[in-house]
């Protein structure tokens, strides 16, 4: 065929062609809360979930003597009021508070350490096989005396930030994870359910209502306590996750189920079923994928509970536990009366937290308005 | 002389969307009577039933008059707020004024075409009636507004009990069986037919001046619809209102309207008594419509001569005379090139094709 | 059978051996649950002992007022609802070994080969919105039963765009989505899905009822054309009396759930035998301002098919009812060669047509 003369068309149908996730995509970028949402919560997955190791000026577990040290602040000008376009720290030095008789680090002047980007630091493997020892941030310098907290450091001396970072990675993956798995299982039961009605249905609508008769935190108590100690921390991790999962799917099913029951009776679906497609077919193929909006808003929306179900079950001691680090861990650590009166900045997990949920709020907000674009134009 | 009600002069109306303006409705004139049907007839997306809501000053966004104007021409009559003749613009109307929604349903009633969808399921029959009778005859209701309670006790003119016995009396009139059971009954307890004339009896129930009637039989049975029919020509000798039947069943059509205007892409190309467009038909676009169509009884085997082509692109309309690309007897270099003005053809008879220039 | 047999049989509706599709007492009764424990309270009897055939390339008209089951009669010859009862003889040509046609009731097939006729039996919707998936491309779309039936090769894409083309679409619409086009391109895009397998029988059901004038004649002419080329034989589901004239060899009026009437189309409309046709045939809007008819205006509404009337299930609404029209219910009987009534009073009466 001649190809000249199809290309203009070709060209036309793309201009004029518009797939639906094309349409949501268009509308989605004019909601420009939802686009900060969608950035933010890009940037920290990426630089949290994939990046920690590179992001994080120092290894999790790398102690030091400045137990904790208050933050540290990244200055331009020094006490004699020099600037330099190379930001540097001082060196913390030890005081000892009479009043309180309580050790402390106040900023000593005399010694600095240059700030710099793409530092060498700790020796780390990115995704558990890349090598490397290169950090987005860090000192520029070999004293082994210097140190960076910009957030401080904890009762053993580590980074609080670095902490953060890592502990972000647990929590966020965990939402992201569980809610898959959440979204999978609901999805799936909740079409069949749906679909098929009958006693499949019955059993399906009476189970979730079951899940959703239990009140949601005493439940994961019950069942993250049931895990048992001397499991491996990272199996504790996974099962925790599967519980967060196999507790809230009910809610999605039930929606899922709602759908598929209007969609079923669509035209194409008979369309479809008079052509011989399989149930399988009909499901994936045809129903499923008109409730993808829907479930994406309501998966987007619900992410935020996950990871507060694990910061809560966390800080009651329940869920993860040290040596994994998750925001809830951290926050569990800073749980006393002690760190909030003389470490305060152990509460810096806090702000991540709420910026999380928040970003996936504007986001969800968007979605649910963008997938929409049919309607209302 | 015939008294006039609706008067539109050039109306135009557009929609701003992303692919750029769609003219919906691009410069109609039309005149409607006291106590006339008129008919509208045209395919989907001519502009009929933005014509409808504009004159109800209910063009959905992202639509807006661009410009013409729709005279109103208001009688005082006893039962209603206003209280002396006047001559309105709609189109200069605030869309969700006091005006415009005694207006609306209370002068100039509107039933659609899907009977479901425009009756809320969760109210009963009576509810609906009575709703409309609220909003338009001024009825207070106890939840409303406090300025629209105090404007209603002005003009109390009946009660509660009254606009239930009223409804009661409009679901008899349009033909309910049992109106005084049927009137506590869900929609979804009624069939598709009765619900049709329940939403009839809602627009009636205000004494409307005139009723727009959007596709009002296009989801209902023959046998339905004859009744249906039967129903508004009755109502419409009652209370001597007009009529704007939209439709694009030309049977339908037939029976019911007086004068008949055929709209395509937003334009008026034809306008006439019935008659007069059924024997003798000017535009070609009025007489390629009419042929395409089956006629029950004349059963002929040959096929149904069609009008070639679909409809263009509302965005990218073709130059001259829109209708010049699927036109039978188009003329090149002529039909392409100048726009036909509207203009009278014959007695009572206008048409805009470049034939008759 | 021998032609001696043929000739003697052509008086029922059935044992006439020229047809690709006979029906013999199909129903479909839905029940009606209620309670907590879903008891069956009752039936509603949407397609109510139907019979009909339909011969190799003809088109059978089925028309009637909404709820009368045509729809559901239509649904129920490709088993998308099981049918409660009755006997569904069709000729395959895909289950049978050498080519020819082999006659196989629906009913008693096994899914496997059900799938298998499914290639043969197509069907076209009414609804343009809703009968195809927003979400696939009208390539897909058309693709989709050939999928299906494992069919789609290589050389499918080309089938495809010959199939657009065929029903007047272009190839470049291929990779558009259903929204971009307009009711009419949307019904072609039903006929070309419906096409994709070469079927033999294609049911169409209410195809134009939701189509402009114009674009309702440009889809039955395509139908038309269709029809002579690939010798394809329809049931026509549509409620629009003009529409079924025009595009139907043989015409079956239903009302609920039953065949009242059943003749060839010029015969039906011109000398009706069942009231019910009379008076539905009156009931259409003419296209005609001149035309003074006096209409049959039918009392009442369609009865309840959960709880028909006693007798002939039109007998409330029908001008003509007398006592055993209330007792006994009406047999569909041959009155006239290839004129088939279900009325007591069918000889009697002096009904007029259109």
């Amino acid at each position: 065929m001649a190809t000249a003369t199809l290309s203009p068309a070709d060209k036309k149908a793309k201009q004029v062609s518009q797939s639906y996730w094309s349409l949501v995509w268009w509308k989605f970028k004019k909601n420009r809360i939802a686009v900060i949402g969608g950035i933010i919560l890009l940037t920290m997955y990426v630089l949290i979930c994939l990046f920690a190791e590179f992001v994080a000026p120092y290894d999790l577990e790398r102690r030091s003597s400045y137990t904790e040290a208050p933050p540290i602040t990244i200055r331009f000008i020094d006490d004699q009021g020099k600037f330099s376009i190379q930001p540097f720290v001082y060196q913390y030095e030890r005081k000892v508070d009479q009043a309180i008789r309580r050790r402390t680090f106040v900023e000593n002047p005399a010694v600095k350490y240059p700030v710099s980007l793409f530092v060498k630091g700790d020796s780390y493997k990115l995704w558990g096989f890349i090598p490397g020892d290169i950090h987005l941030f860090g000192l520029k310098t070999d004293d082994p005396k210097a140190a960076m907290f910009l957030m401080g450091s904890d009762s053993a001396g580590r980074d609080y930030f670095s902490r953060i970072i890592y502990g972000g990675r647990l929590s966020l993956l965990i939402g992201l994870i569980g809610q898959i798995l959440t979204l999978v299982l609901g999805s799936v039961l909740g079409a069949i359910s749906g679909y098929y009605g009958g006693a499949v249905d019955m059993f399906v609508q009476r189970f979730t209502e079951f899940l959703a008769a239990f009140p949601d935190i005493p439940l994961f108590m019950a069942l993250a306590a049931a895990i048992p100690q001397y499991f491996s921390p990272i199996i504790v991790y996974f099962m925790l996750t599967l519980i967060l999962a196999l507790v809230r799917w009910g809610g999605l099913a039930r929606q899922v189920r709602g759908l598929i029951l209007s969609l079923r009776e669509r035209e194409y679906v008979l369309a479809a079923k008079s052509a011989g497609a399989s149930d399988s077919r009909i499901m994936f193929r045809h129903l499923l994928p008109g409730t993808m909006s829907h479930v994406i808003v309501i998966a987007t929306l619900s992410i935020p509970g996950m990871i507060l179900a694990e910061t809560s079950l966390s800080w009651l001691g329940l869920g993860l536990r040290p040596p994994l680090t998750s925001w809830g861990v951290l926050l569990q650590e800073a749980a006393t009366v002690y760190a909030i009166r003389f470490a305060p900045w152990l509460l810096w997990t806090v702000p991540f937290i709420i910026l999380v949920i928040l970003a996936f709020n504007m986001l969800g907000d968007g979605l649910r308005d963008a997938l929409d674009p049919y309607g209302g134009r | 002389m015939a008294e006039k009600l609706i008067e539109i002069t050039d109306l135009r109306v557009q929609f701003d969307v992303r692919a750029g303006i769609v003219k919906a409705v691009d410069g109609l004139d039309l005149t409607i009577n006291r106590g006339q049907t008129v008919g509208v007839i045209g395919e989907s997306g001519c502009g009929k039933s933005v014509t409808a809501r504009a004159i109800l000053q209910m063009v959905p966004k992202p639509g807006k008059v661009a410009t013409g104007s729709i005279l109103y021409h208001r009688k005082a009559k006893e039962g209603k707020k206003y209280e002396r003749d006047e001559v309105l613009e709609i189109t200069k109307l605030s869309s969700d004024g006091d005006v415009i929604r005694q207006i609306r349903g209370g002068e100039i009633g509107m039933i659609f075409q899907e009977p479901m969808s425009s009756l809320t399921p969760v109210y009963t029959a009576g509810t609906h009636i009575n709703e409309a009778l609220f909003l338009h005859r001024l009825i207070p209701l106890q939840k409303v507004g406090d300025q629209m309670a105090a404007e209603m006790m002005k003009y109390r003119s009946m009660t509660k009990e009254e606009a239930r016995n009223e409804a009661v009396e409009m679901l008899r009139r349009v033909g309910i069986p049992k109106p005084v059971e049927r009137v506590d009954s869900y929609p979804h307890q009624l069939s598709g037919g009765q619900r049709q004339r329940v939403m009839i009896a809602i627009a009636l129930s205000c004494r409307p001046e005139m009723l727009i009637a959007d596709e009002p039989t296009t989801a209902l049975d023959v046998s339905i619809e004859a009744q249906i029919l039967d129903v508004m020509r009755d109502m419409q000798k009652t209370y001597n209102m007009a009529i704007m039947f939209i439709t694009h069943n030309l049977g339908v059509i037939a029976e019911m309207a007086e004068e008949i205007v055929v709209m395509y892409m937003g334009k008026q190309v034809e306008r006439a008594k019935t008659v007069d467009l059924f024997y003798n038909p000017k535009h070609p676009y009025t007489q390629a419509l009419l042929k395409s169509i089956p006629h029950v009884g004349k059963r002929t085997n040959e096929r149904l001569a069609t009008i070639e082509g679909m409809v263009p692109d509302p965005f990218h309309l073709p130059n001259g005379c829109v209708f010049h690309p699927r036109c039978p007897k188009f003329m090149p270099g002529k039909c392409d090139k100048i726009a036909p003005t509207y203009q009278s053809v014959g007695e009572h008879h206008w048409a805009s094709c470049l034939l008759y220039e | 059978m021998t032609e001696a047999a043929m000739a003697t049989n052509m008086k029922t509706p059935s044992a006439d051996d020229n047809y690709v599709l006979r029906v013999r007492g199909l129903k479909k009764f839905f029940p009606i649950q209620k309670g907590l424990l879903r008891r069956t309270v009752g039936y509603v009897r949407a397609v109510d002992d139907v019979s009909f055939y339909v011969r190799d390339g003809e088109t059978l008209g089925l028309v009637g007022e909404s709820g009368c089951g045509k729809t559901t009669a239509g649904r129920s010859i490709l088993r998308l609802y099981e049918p409660t009862a009755g006997e569904i003889m069709f000729k395959s040509r895909v289950l049978s070994q050498d080519g020819t046609s082999k006659t196989v009731n629906l009913m008693d097939l096994k899914p496997t080969e059900m799938k298998l006729v499914r290639q043969e039996i197509s069907m076209v919707f009414q609804d343009p919105v809703n009968s195809l998936n927003p979400r696939m491309t009208v390539g897909d779309i058309v693709a989709e039963p050939m999928v299906i039936h494992g069919k789609y090769g290589p050389d499918s894409e080309q089938v495809i765009i010959s199939l657009l083309e065929r029903v007047g679409l272009r190839p470049d619409h291929l990779r558009r989505y259903p929204h971009e086009f307009s009711g009419g391109q949307r019904q072609r895009i039903g006929i070309a899905r419906a096409l994709s397998l070469n079927p033999r029988l294609v049911i169409c059901d209410e195809p134009v009822s939701a189509l402009d004038v114009s674009i309702q004649a440009q889809t039955l002419n395509l139908l038309e054309d269709l029809q002579a080329d690939l010798n394809l034989a329809y049931v026509f589901v549509a409620h629009d009396l003009s529409v079924v004239q025009h595009i139907s060899d043989r015409v079956a009026v239903m009302y609920v759930g039953k065949v009242a009437e059943m003749a060839l189309s010029d015969e039906l409309y011109n000398h009706p035998l069942h009231p019910y046709t009379e008076a539905l045939m009156s009931s259409v809007p003419k296209p005609d301002p001149k035309y003074q008819s006096e209409r049959i205006v039918m009392q009442g509404e369609v009865a309840d098919p959960s709880n028909p009337p006693k007798g002939c299930y039109f007998n409330p609404r029908c001008r003509y009812a007398v006592d055993v029209c209330r007792e006994k219910t009406p047999e569909f009987r041959e009155l006239r060669p290839d004129h088939f009534v279900a009325c007591h009073r069918a000889e009697e009466l002096k009904l007029r047509g259109v």
